[in-house]
């Protein structure tokens, strides 16, 4: 039975290759998130491991918090812990580091993408930096810098000029002294590098002059790493810093960015996988009908002498087979994709020009794994059905799939929906996971359901397509009834697609519609200052400026972390996130409730919390704190107020708090009152001193915050564009099975008369059709799971439901014309079809 | 049927040194070789001969499915070879009628709808009382609604010839539009078509290699190797059972 397969097969290369086509579009997107993710993990790692080659050992402070991708924020020590490392035995060599946020600008232009990193450091001469001179000198005293050569390439600058570097200590003007190469490339992953001497930046870009954050050792060669590493400590006999391996500072790194990248990933492979469902309908779809296309052959098969067994297992090789034709072919097009994506980030800067592609075999082998398992599973069904083909169907004509079990499958549907709607109900009162099931019985709904309405849609919609066309509309609204099964497969694989993008567009408008309102309410500021870049933030220098020029009332708003616990609880302290601001700013500029206290009781030895954050953890009013900063440094915090918004996290922490913790903070914000044209004035001028910042209206600033929420949802939607693809292929594929198994009937009706035309027509009308029942389908889908979506997280901080009226039309427009656009090449190979080939009797 | 004496005066269909060659250089088949012929209006002709002779070919070149390699096909006044896809398309739809053997139908569409087909198709309304004549003399009154798949294989071929029928063409082709059915309903069929040509002044071609079919017609042409080679008028079933038993000599 293998060689039936085989043969059989080979003998329909055509539908093999329309069946793996759906396999190959699912399991591509599959396999190009694992060779993307694995080339992104390959970058990094050599990346550190160039940066930490020729380092030995790394000394370091042992008081650390988290920070925001549990990455360690450590306090920094004094110089001369230098000298002490230096006096070990077996170092030969020891250099004192600092690196913090410093952006490199031209004029009022930022180098550098948004996204990777714009950080300042201190030159070092010794041969265990990764950064060597290209050309130009080593940067010396306080106006001098020496950039990458990737900032030098993309801002056209060269040894000599001038540029403006802004740190949390402000801004300054430096000449370009020396272009650097990291590792031999032009710089680090897209990142700009500003270096200067030690000194300079320990007092320009950290802030704080005779400390530094790393020490980085090269061993005489006396002692193995991990010896050199004893020493040290043996030498040190210093509990308040910690020595490890430069192997061990690698890994570190790694692991951190390993975390992040595994984060993307699972990001990623939820959208693959999102796609390899509305794929498995395509190839249930195909199997389906290949299975009623085979029908006689089967039963020929039957009928002399095969067992029920060896025609359902000849079936399922055959799915073996083409899964795993199609998922090897998928990691083909996954590379491409890749391919596709790196060349994008190459040309943007983010990735130098010389990366290749990688990926793990682990990658390769669960792309195939899920590529077979999901071809397999997709041809259950139909492999059954085909067994159970009756030996004397070979003696039939056209196999006709009709819907089977219509009243099982009423039942079915009717009972899954409730299921589903009452999950719901119960899920808008108690355990939020129910709203999950909820929505995902829904789906199953559709796909229970969807055959069943298939039909009389079609019904409803002939006489509309009647009078389009009298004979074409009229055979694509029968042809769309007569195989409800396939047609519903078809719009529902649309359906899902176009679900989601209303779901994700109600998400997004909600989020938006939220944060303006939060923000109309409770920000009684007539001007923002922000960073250009979220990620570079504002010097406190500028609040500073503003603050010393005569009344303005102004917030800067900052976000850091603190190791904390409640003092109550023996458990350890863990990192947690908070809004610092100055109680007396924000009296002045904020107008939120609260449960009870007020800004006026927030100073360094209190805290506020949101009320959400009171209800989840059973916070009170006068409740104790133990808050670490990153000098390790503790104090004892009081709740001294629970307020009522979503403006802020989980917690508020008085910037008195920090005072001499070393923790570096930007703020992210500045809001100003200021009513008269004198203080727009001067609010201006001081803006205009920093290059990365920017002055924007109440307004401008809220629609600001709100496109930013656009980025994030343009981003998932083309991830979702990928699922829109395979349902578009699907239709491709359904429509080009259906007008395959018809060609007799097209041939009858093109040697009676209709032109070819009218034959496009047909296959046109029939795939408007289909595509409407989808887009109708899912819009009402999607409308409902956006709907349970705002429930289930509408106490995150959302708190404004809008439903975006104009995307589901957009939506439901843009797959109709795609639809359309798609059954060209079918309908064209209908119109083509021989006539005489197509009634030739035997 | 038509007032311009001078098209009444025309075959119904003709074909002149009509040569049909498929495949090229070793591979070259002639399936037709020369063929002459006229078919008169308002008789019900019958082509015979074994497989291979050609009788297909001729038909589907005649009807405008297919095109000659050398020669000309006329239906009424109108050469084919002169006309595009479009107006083969228009010709067939409405000069021409066609009975197959099998897969004569659209299955979505009802009995009646299949009838209209090729009038829905030209999107003319149809002469409703020639219809309604049509559909009486096949006896389908009743089954109208019914889809094909609801229908018997006789009953099937009724429609068939009714849509045939119903736009009133120059000429009706049939291929072996017997050669599914049984012989009862099959006579049942070619009564009904001998009275289309009788009783309704029509005109069939109809390819069969069944003699007692072919008994029928009022003619029977005789194909082998792409030419003719024989025809007989009013014939019985034995008589040309007789002749082709020569061709197998």
């Amino acid at each position: 039975m293998f060689r039936l397969s085989l043969k059989s097969i080979l003998a329909r290369k055509g539908r093999m290759i329309l069946t793996a086509l759906a396999v190959i579009a699912g399991t591509a997107f599959l396999s190009g998130v694992f060779i993307f993710t694995d080339t992104m993990r390959g970058e990094f790692n050599t990346m550190f491991g160039d940066a930490f080659a020729k380092t030995d050992a790394v000394v370091r402070s042992a008081s650390s918090v988290k920070g925001e991708f549990d990455e360690a924020r450590r306090d920094r020590m004094a110089d001369s812990m230098i000298a002490r490392v230096a006096a070990a035995p077996g170092v030969d060599e020891a250099e004192g580091g600092v690196t913090a946020i410093a952006a490199i600008t031209v004029g009022d232009k930022i180098i550098g993408q948004d996204g990777p990193p714009k950080l300042g450091t201190s030159w070092s001469p010794s041969d265990a930096s990764p950064f060597t001179l290209a050309e130009g000198t080593a940067p010396h005293g306080p106006d001098q810098v020496v950039i990458d050569r990737g900032s030098a390439k993309t801002g056209k600058l060269k040894v000599g000029d001038q540029v403006t570097i802004t740190t949390i200590k402000g801004v300054r003007q430096f000449t370009i002294t020396g272009i650097a190469t990291f590792s031999g490339r032009d710089s680090s992953l897209g990142a700009t590098w500003a270096l200067f001497d030690l000194p300079v930046a320990q007092e320009f870009v950290t802030g704080e002059p005779g400390k530094i954050d790393e020490i980085y050792v090269t061993g005489d060669g006396s002692m193995s790493d991990q010896q050199l590493v004893e020493s040290i400590q043996k030498s040190l006999n210093d509990p308040s810093v910690e020595v490890i391996t430069g192997a061990q500072m690698t890994k570190e790194n790694q692991d951190t960015i390993s975390r992040a990248l595994d984060a993307l990933m699972i990001f990623l492979v939820i959208f693959a996988l999102i796609s390899l469902f509305v794929g498995s309908f395509i190839i249930f779809n195909v199997f389906s009908i290949s299975a009623a296309q085979r029908a006689q052959e089967n039963a020929l098969l039957r009928a002399v002498g095969a067992r029920r067994s060896q025609v359902t297992l000849a079936m399922f090789t055959e799915a073996v087979i083409i899964g795993l034709i199609g998922s090897v072919l998928g990691c083909l097009g996954g590379i491409g994709l890749a391919a596709l994506v790196l060349k994008f980030l190459t040309s943007a800067n983010f990735l130098p020009s010389d990366t290749s592609l990688s990926m793990k075999p682990t990658g390769f082998v669960i792309t195939v794994i899920v590529g077979v398992v999901v071809t397999v599973l997709c041809a259950i069904v139909p492999a059954i059905r085909s067994g159970r083909v009756p030996p004397l169907a070979a003696m039939r004509d056209v196999a006709i799939d009709r819907a089977d079990m219509s009243r099982k499958r009423l039942i079915g549907g009717v009972v899954v929906l409730l299921a589903a709607i009452g999950s719901i109900a119960a899920g808008l009162t108690g355990d939020k996971q129910l709203l999950g099931l909820g929505a995902g019985l829904l789906f199953v709904t559709l796909i229970v359901l969807g055959p069943l309405l298939a039909g009389p849609f079609a019904r409803a919609l002939s006489p509309l397509f009647t009078r389009i066309s009298p004979v074409a509309g009229r055979l694509a609204a029968r042809n769309a009834e007569r195989n409800p099964k396939r047609t519903a497969l078809t719009a529902g694989a649309l359906a899902i697609v176009v679900a989601l993008v209303v779901t994700v567009a109600t998400m997004g408008a909600t989020a938006k519609a939220s944060v303006r309102q939060i923000f109309s309410e409770s920000v009684v500021a007539d001007y923002t200052v922000s960073g250009k870049q979220a990620q570079l933030g504002l010097p406190p220098t500028l609040m500073a400026e503003i603050q010393s020029a005569d009344s303005i009332d102004a917030l800067a708003w900052a976000v850091s972390f603190v190791n904390m616990k409640s003092t109550s609880s023996a458990d350890k302290p863990a990192s947690a996130r908070a809004t610092v601001l100055d109680g007396a700013q924000a009296q002045r500029i904020l107008q939120v409730n609260f449960q009870s206290g007020s800004f006026a009781a927030l100073n360094s030895d209190t805290m506020l919390v949101s009320k959400r954050n009171a209800d989840d953890n059973s916070i009170k009013v006068g409740d104790t704190y133990d808050v670490t900063t990153q000098n390790g440094v503790t104090r004892q915090v009081k709740v001294a107020g629970i307020v009522d918004t979503n403006l802020f996290g989980a917690r508020i922490l008085s910037r008195d708090l920090f005072t001499d913790s070393g923790q570096l903070m930007l703020d992210f914000a500045v809001f100003v009152k200021a009513a008269d044209p004198q203080t727009i004035t001067t609010l201006e001028q001081i803006v205009k001193k920093y290059p990365t910042a920017q002055l924007q209206s109440r307004s401008q600033y809220i629609s600001d915050q709100s496109s930013q929420i656009d980025g994030f949802l343009n981003f998932i939607y083309g991830l979702l564009g990928m699922s829109l693809f395979i349902a578009v292929i699907g239709i491709v594929i359904t429509l080009l099975l259906s007008v395959y198994e018809r060609r007799r009937e097209i041939g009858l009706t093109r040697a009676v008369g209709m032109t070819r035309r009218q034959v496009r027509a047909s296959v046109l009308l029939e795939s408007l059709l289909t595509s409407l029942l989808g887009v109708l389908l899912g819009a009402v889908l999607g409308v409902a799971l956006g709907w349970v979506v705002f429930q289930a997280i509408k106490d995150e901080g959302l708190s404004v439901y809008e439903l975006p009226m104009s995307w589901v039309i957009y939506t439901a427009v843009g797959a109709v014309l795609l639809a359309l656009a798609a059954a060209l090449w079918p309908a064209r190979k209908a119109a083509r079809s021989n006539v005489l080939e197509a009634i030739a009797t035997t | 049927m038509t007032s311009d004496p001078r098209a009444d005066a025309l075959p119904a269909a003709r074909a002149i040194e009509a040569v049909k060659i498929y495949g090229r250089d070793d591979a070259e088949v002639k399936a037709l070789d020369g063929v002459t012929i006229d078919f008169e209006r308002g008789k019900f002709s019958a082509i015979m001969g074994p497989s291979g002779s050609g009788k297909s070919t001729l038909m589907h070149c005649m009807a405008g499915l297919d095109s000659l390699t050398h020669g000309s096909v006329w239906i009424g006044d109108t050469q084919l070879s002169t006309l595009n896809d479009k107006h083969l398309t228009e010709l067939r739809r409405t000069a021409v009628g066609f009975i197959f053997q099998a897969y004569n139908l659209v299955p979505t569409l009802t009995a009646y709808e299949n009838i209209t087909l090729p009038l829905l198709l030209g999107g003319t309304k149809g002469d409703q009382a020639w219809i309604d004549r049509v559909i009486d003399t096949v006896g389908l009154r009743d089954r109208l609604k019914h889809r094909p798949s609801e229908l018997s294989g006789g009953q099937q071929q009724r429609v068939a010839v009714a849509r045939a029928l119903a736009s009133q063409p120059t000429i009706i082709f049939a291929d072996e539009p017997t050669g599914n059915l049984d012989s009862r309903t099959g006579a049942e069929i070619l009564q009904f078509m001998q009275r289309a040509v009788a009783d309704l002044g029509q005109t069939i071609v109809m390819v069969t290699h069944d003699p007692v079919a072919a008994s029928y017609a009022d003619r029977v042409v005789f194909l082998a190797d792409g030419r003719i080679v024989d025809e007989m008028y009013e014939p019985t079933s034995d008589q040309v059972l007789d002749r082709m038993k020569r061709f197998g000599e």
